[in-house]
């Protein structure tokens, strides 16, 4: 796993340093630290990442157009931060973990497991996915979302007759999404919101129909659990 | 939206007041059907029986009433005639200051204390008498009127002697009196009860010296109104006349005193001494120029009511504007007072007074909604000065940096907690203050930038120059610029904060410098000011330098180079 650590606070920043290296053991590939977002900016568009722990102040507008730009990206984010009033906010935003200042070592490891425990899903809820096109960072409104589907390390996201491209395989998407997203076949999750009714066709072929008319293909192992889900 | 309520109160009351003024000149035209006796034929000293029909009064010189004897026993007779129908019923009205015996037709039909030829056998009647006349006696034709007065009781100070000779219709004497004493007893009991309940603000709800002043010029009010009014009210023996003249002028001079000083302590004027040496000196002169009481009490109201039209129109073009309306109901009685002098001193003056009270306490009560709106500012000032120091991203990342260093290096985590308590205690102190020493908010500031310094794990440094000790300044408002420019800046290691206190008279300046590196972050948010923190810490200062200096301040936060430049001015009181 490469990791990088954003922290002004030089204490605090080798405080995280060396508890993350205990918690990620032989997991941990690279870690790599900065006092400042800009450097580690600059090292993020060369290299490929797969968590960033941030100290950002949130405090304002800018503090949030900052953390949409992150979460649209290919890694995790995981907030420290002292302004815990920020924290759901923030989880709207798309982080994988807000921890607030100050923080346990055990606080540590729980977004730690967090990041490879893709079943665990959020206690608040994502509102927006925001996704990178060119430029510009679009936000996404989840209610909006019909289905993604995975498109080699990235995921496509089909909303309002539309698609985006999001830099997260759809594995990392997930945790962050809230439950009423299901994986229904190994490289789609469907909005249940959006499903109005489901299919069994001969040869034990499966699909769901949603709200737009659109239908999707069930996997075998997944039918059972949508099924259940779909009568509750 | 303010002004405009405040204004409208005191437009409603301009407008009753013109309504009432109105109201007497009506009144006063109805008295114009009486008949007026203005000369008599006098005989002094008079003769044992001055009344009968037949008596030869043929070489008795005829006089005017305003020229009478005194200290004399005197008769006055005359004739008038009257036409059928004339009055329903005929009342005579005689305010004379002397004791006396009236005869209609001969018949004795008043008799006002006990007439004699001295002043030993004399009794004191009074002032004012109003006698109905029998209706049988006021057949068409020629009526002999005698009256047989004496004066010894009176003292030299009372110039005048006579007020007053009519036979006027009965039902128009008691309509006088009623609309007269009623409207006086309206506004002596508003004035009493406004003394008493300023007395009652001023010991039981806020000590200000406004509500003492308004009180004692309501109290003295009432005591002159009542001195004044006494006579028609309830009555008054002729030989107290001059007292009652010596007390109307002493409440006068005092009323007038307390008019003008009033509007020193409300529009906090300056220079109030050397005001109050002018007010002393006005009045005084007035009293040294003129003659008789009557005119001495007009001269010094007249006076008085000039200084307070001066001391408000300079409180305006000083910038408060809410006097307007207390400047514009004096200069309505300076106009009143101009058309008709005479008349100034019967109810003109009451009403004019009351009326200038009136606009007094509206702006008083105005005053203390203010008041108590800013002290829950006060009060929210202080909560968001306690609430922004104790919430997360100062004291939630001092307590990170505990737990690191209570492992790292213990001795180092005791220290920090030390400063950082240190902190936290004088910022408590301070909440409750409205203003605080500048050396000890300089303490405050060396403390946070101290505690920085911890974090950072580097050395701040803090220059202060020009630092005296008797400037004081609103609580934490540098502080708050130090903790903006750490919360919205990178500072560089080592960096350098300076204060430069300058002071030329009593005009203050601070300037704060701190380091400032631009970036895409606070760059925007400075110019935007779309940053909450920026904004919540600038709207603190100006709220605590509102509150402190009214508008006399000037608050000036710009960036010049690679640092950023606060600068405070505002005036010290020498």
């Amino acid at each position: 796993m490469h990791v990088i650590i954003v922290e002004d606070e030089p204490a605090i920043l080798r405080r995280l340093e060396r508890q993350v290296t205990e918690l990620l053991g032989d997991k941990l590939d690279r870690l790599k630290c900065f006092n400042n977002l800009d450097d580690a900016q600059d090292y993020i568009s060369h290299q490929t990442i797969d968590v960033l722990f941030l100290d950002l102040n949130l405090r304002g507008k800018n503090g949030f157009n900052m953390l949409s730009t992150l979460t649209a990206s290919s890694f995790h984010t995981i907030i420290v931060s002292a302004y815990a009033d920020k924290a759901i906010e923030a989880f709207e935003y798309g982080v994988l973990d807000f921890i607030a200042k100050p923080f346990t070592k055990a606080r540590l490891q729980q977004a730690i497991i967090r990041l490879s425990d893709t079943h665990q899903r959020q206690d608040y809820g994502l509102r927006y996915l925001s996704v990178k096109q060119a430029s510009i960072t679009q936000l996404i409104e989840i209610n909006q979302i019909d289905y993604i589907v995975a498109s080699g390390h990235y995921s496509e996201i089909f909303f309002n007759e539309s698609t985006r491209l999001h830099d997260k395989p759809i594995q990392k998407l997930l945790p962050l999404l809230p439950p009423n997203f299901e994986h229904i076949h190994r490289s789609y999750i469907v909005n249940m919101n959006k499903v109005t009714c489901l299919k069994a066709e001969p040869g034990s072929k499966y699909t769901l129909t949603l709200t737009n008319g659109q239908e999707l293909p069930i996997s075998r192992t997944h039918y059972s659990k949508i099924k259940d889900k779909l009568s509750s | 939206m303010k002004v405009s309520i405040v204004g409208l109160g005191v437009m409603k009351f301009i407008l009753y007041f013109v309504f009432a003024v109105f109201q007497l000149g009506f009144a006063s035209k109805a008295h114009a059907q009486s008949i007026n006796i203005s000369q008599m034929q006098l005989l002094s000293p008079g003769p044992n029986n001055c009344s009968a029909i037949t008596l030869d009064d043929s070489q008795w010189e005829v006089t005017s009433l305003r020229k009478l004897p005194r200290n004399q026993h005197f008769c006055l007779r005359t004739q008038i005639t009257l036409k059928e129908n004339s009055f329903n019923s005929a009342s005579l009205y005689l305010s004379l200051l002397a004791s006396s015996k009236i005869y209609w037709d001969g018949t004795l039909i008043y008799e006002n204390g006990v007439v004699a030829q001295n002043r030993s056998l004399e009794q004191v009647g009074k002032i004012d008498v109003i006698v109905q006349i029998p209706s049988n006696l006021t057949s068409e034709g020629t009526h002999y009127i005698a009256i047989e007065a004496s004066n010894f009781h009176l003292d030299n100070h009372t110039k005048s002697t006579f007020y007053g000779f009519r036979i006027m219709e009965t039902s128009q004497v008691y309509d006088y009196i009623v609309s007269n004493s009623t409207l006086s007893a309206f506004i002596l009991g508003c004035l009493f009860i406004f003394s008493v309940l300023f007395q009652l603000l001023f010991w039981l709800y806020q000590r200000q010296n406004n509500y003492q002043i308004f009180s004692l010029l309501c109290l003295f009010s009432t005591c002159l109104l009542l001195t004044e009014k006494w006579r028609v009210m309830f009555g008054l023996s002729y030989d107290l006349q001059s007292l009652r003249l010596q007390l109307v002028m002493l409440f006068t001079f005092i009323n007038s005193l307390l008019l003008p000083t009033f509007y020193l302590i409300y529009n906090q004027s300056a220079y109030k001494q050397r005001w109050l040496l002018v007010i002393f000196t006005v009045l005084l002169t007035s009293i040294l120029l003129s003659h008789d009481y009557n005119d001495k009490s007009i001269a010094m109201y007249f006076s008085s009511l000039f200084l307070a039209f001066s001391i408000n129109v300079m409180a305006f073009k000083n910038g408060k504007k809410d006097i307007w309306a207390n400047t514009a109901i004096i200069f309505l009685a300076i106009l009143i007072f101009v058309a008709e002098p005479t008349k100034f001193t019967e109810d003109r003056f009451a009403l004019t007074l009351f009326a200038i009270i009136g606009v007094m306490l509206v702006s008083l009560i105005q005053e203390m909604k203010n008041n108590r709106l800013r002290s829950l500012a006060s009060i929210r000032l202080e909560a968001e000065l306690l609430k922004r120091n104790l919430q997360p991203h100062f004291l939630m990342n001092s307590l990170m940096l505990v737990i690191e260093w209570i492992e790292e290096k213990p001795y180092a985590a005791a220290e920090f907690v030390q400063a950082l308590s240190e902190e936290l205690r004088m910022l408590v102190k301070f909440s409750g203050l409205s203003t605080v020493p500048l050396a000890e908010e300089v303490a405050l500031c060396r403390r946070h930038i101290e505690i920085m310094s911890y974090r950072y794990e580097t050395k701040y440094t803090f220059a202060v120059s020009g630092l005296e000790h008797s400037i004081f300044i609103p609580p934490a408002i540098i502080h708050t610029q130090i903790e903006n420019a750490f919360s919205h800046n990178e500072i560089p290691n080592n960096a350098h904060f300076t204060l430069e206190v300058t002071r030329e008279k009593n005009q203050v300046r601070l300037i704060l410098v701190s380091p400032y590196t631009s970036n895409e972050d606070n760059q925007s948010s400075h110019n935007n000011h779309e940053s909450k923190g920026i904004g919540i810490g600038e709207r603190y200062i100006k709220s605590r330098l509102v509150e402190c200096f009214h508008n006399d301040f000037s608050y000036q936060s710009y960036c010049e180079g690679a640092t950023w430049i606060n600068i405070i001015q505002f005036k010290v009181n020498a």
